[in-house]
């Protein structure tokens, strides 16, 4: 008989039941979830995260030391972890120098020396991604009474600090005070540090393209981005030289092709030219196949393509000391292209 | 083959009842959402409540002045500042409730200069309690790691020492504020607890090289008083220092040009970004005191657009010299 309302078996219920429930807690989590909102999300949007900053003061601890401790030296802090988007909670308007070099993240933790009371230091680990981008801020950052150390290829020290390159690493292990032993003690958790972290052997091969003649050897640098005030001129070497006294800057890039490296030139040329630079290149002597001179603001540059690279001289106050290095650089570049 | 135990006779009119149901369901459940429904995207929570207003903390009827003090000895310079403004007793009167605006963003030793040197925290402290202050506050928002900031800067022993309180930022201690005018700060989480009941203002600030803003002194130091993801300021680095210098009109801004963070800024590490150069700064107008400050860096006012931008906006004069700064040598 049909009694036109169909009860069920005690089965179906508790399925139904089951089911219902279900899809009540769902709707609870969304109702719940949607009221907390995803700064990411927000942030996207450009509508002001709500955060006031300050219950962020706790920021990400991971448990242990950053590396195996050498005796003597105790943890003053956790180790914290940053990622890119709250690397300006630890190094505020520093930020942008690491992010805009390709900065996947930084470590750091303080440290007390048991040796010397009140005497603190602190290491900061940043996981630059690779060997270039890590030769790029280790570069820029250079300190004016830099000693090289020797047990880094890229690694100096300064009265209080240790700056070195591991891999894809840049390193800063900063001492509250200058003094041997506290150098001494960095040094030990420096190669502490370097043990425990295995890292591809790696070197940066423009810095050894540069011509050695009038070279400043420590002068090296990458720059990331807007080299030159250029926005299209990035990943540029530039290093220092003295032809006669005269100072004057010649950098190298390396582009994807030949194509690519004739078009940022011309494009660099144009930059200049619209900024007032005049071309000077017929009556600069210089012979170089490509290459273009640029007078501005009372120095020389010089543009050319050897191969993948854009390269060339900048600021030089003397066009002829500006031509003899663009010669050189011309040939260092031909060589290395005929070794490969 | 059937089932027969199974047949489940729906009649029509069963049939069309469940449909109807199914249907209104539907309906209901659309209306819902359609009523939940908010086209407008969320409004950004300060974390408390309404906005706030920041009060004007100058001292009436002092016109804008500035001394200068060259020497080494940042205790007696900045004594020696503020005697030549015909002394601190002019700025903060008995019973006045003061606010030290230091620069404590990094845990850093006081020997990298990156932060508010300990010994000018006590000195002013000091002079403020001479003078009859009833309450000294000194308060910073480093963000990360506040305690830590405050203690490993020695700021935190050197307030305490002359009888200062520290205030470390907590999320209640956020208010809401919009920058009249402004284009950045706007219903933006600003450390307001400290100025709940104050009525005089001290910037305290070291002077630094900045990696984004070319320098950060007087004017870049209430960009601490910001919560909030700040760090998307930095795009703008000008305009927001030029927004905090009208967001806070202090009583006096102390510049410590003592020893000055010539490279690496803002964080240095080494002591070699950190240079003697001698000077304390002490100005009724922020403006005019970066615009003096920026010389320690081997900048002029014009290289650093927030000077010129801040002035324009009506902030203070980066013409410093029209104040005719009274200087002093130890």
């Amino acid at each position: 008989m049909n009694s036109g309302k169909n009860s069920g078996t005690p089965r179906e219920t508790l399925i139904s039941l089951l089911i219902l429930s279900a899809l009540v807690s769902i709707g609870a989590a969304i109702v719940s979830v949607q009221f907390r909102f995803n700064p990411a999300v927000i942030q996207s949007t450009g509508i002001p995260v709500p955060s006031t900053g300050a219950e962020e003061a706790v920021s990400t601890a991971a448990a242990g030391n950053v590396f195996e401790l050498p005796p003597g030296i105790q943890p003053l802090s956790p180790p914290e972890t940053f990622s890119p988007d709250r690397l300006s909670d630890k190094i505020n308007g520093k930020a942008e120098l690491y992010l805009s070099a390709g900065c996947k993240g930084l470590r750091s933790q303080r440290f007390t020396d048991s040796l010397a009371e009140g005497r603190w230091m602190e290491i900061f680990i940043f996981d630059m991604g690779t060997h270039e981008n890590a030769f790029a801020v280790y570069s820029s950052q250079r300190r004016g009474d830099a000693v090289p150390i020797d047990w880094t290829q890229n690694g100096y020290q300064t009265q209080n600090a240790l700056y070195w390159i591991h891999g894809g690493y840049y390193v800063e292990l900063i001492a509250s005070e200058a003094s041997r032993k506290a150098l001494a003690a960095m040094e030990t958790m420096a190669q502490r540090f370097m043990d425990a972290t295995e890292v591809k052997t790696a070197a940066v091969a423009e810095t050894e393209l540069f011509p050695a003649a009038g070279l400043d050897r420590d002068s090296i640098r990458m720059i990331p981005a807007d080299a030159f005030g250029f926005d299209k001129l990035d990943r540029v070497f530039a290093a220092a030289y003295s032809v006669e006294g005269i100072p004057l800057t010649a950098f190298l890039s390396n582009r994807p092709s030949e194509r690519a490296a004739a078009e940022l030139a011309a494009a660099y040329r144009d930059f200049l030219v619209q900024f007032g630079g005049v071309d000077i290149t017929a009556r600069s002597g210089l012979e170089l196949p490509g290459a273009a001179v640029i007078e501005i603001l009372g120095t020389n540059e010089v543009i050319f393509t050897r191969g993948n690279y854009l390269a060339g001289v900048h600021e030089a106050e003397g066009l002829q000391s500006a031509v003899s290095v663009a010669r050189l650089l011309y040939h260092r570049l031909g060589e290395s292209h005929s070794a490969k | 083959m059937q089932n027969k135990g199974n047949i489940d006779h729906t009649s029509r009119r069963q049939f069309m009842v469940r449909c109807a149901k199914a249907g209104f369901s539907v309906a209901a459940a659309g209306a819902a959402g359609y009523w939940f429904f908010d086209p407008h995207p969320p409004e950004p929570d300060s974390g408390a409540g309404s906005e706030v207003m920041l009060a004007n903390f100058s001292t009436a009827g002092v016109k804008p002045s500035m001394s200068i003090v060259y020497g080494d000895d940042r205790r007696r310079a900045v004594s020696r500042a503020l005697e030549a403004l015909g002394g601190i007793e002019k700025f903060i009167k008995s019973g006045d409730r003061v606010v030290l605006k230091v620069n404590a963003a990094f845990a850093s030793p006081p020997s990298l200069c990156a932060t508010t040197h300990p010994e000018l925290v006590s000195e002013v402290t000091r002079l403020c309690f001479k003078a009859g202050a009833a309450k000294v506050t000194v308060t910073d928002n480093p963000i990360n790691d506040p305690a830590s900031c405050f203690a490993l800067t020695g700021i935190d022993r050197a307030a305490r020492s002359a009888g200062g309180r520290i205030l470390l930022p907590q999320e209640s201690y956020f208010r809401s504020y919009s920058q009249p005018g402004g284009r950045l700060i706007r219903q933006w989480p600003v450390l307001f607890e400290p100025f709940r009941d104050a009525n005089r203002l001290i910037g305290l600030a070291p002077v630094k090289d900045h990696h984004r803003s070319g320098a950060s002194m007087t004017m870049k130091n209430w960009y601490g008083l910001l919560g909030g993801p700040r760090n998307l300021f930095h795009q703008d680095i000008h305009n927001i220092i030029k927004e905090l210098a009208l967001m806070v009109t202090p009583t006096l801004v102390i510049l410590d040009g003592i020893a000055t963070m010539v490279s690496n800024g803002p964080t240095g590490g080494s002591l070699s970004d950190v240079k003697p150069t001698g000077t304390m700064i002490v100005s009724t107008d922020q403006v005019a005191a970066d615009a003096r400050g920026a010389a320690l860096l081997g900048k002029k006012p014009h290289d650093l657009p927030h000077i010129i931008k801040a002035a324009g906006a009506g902030a203070g004069t980066a013409d410093y010299r029209s104040l005719n700064p009274i200087e002093v040598t130890l």
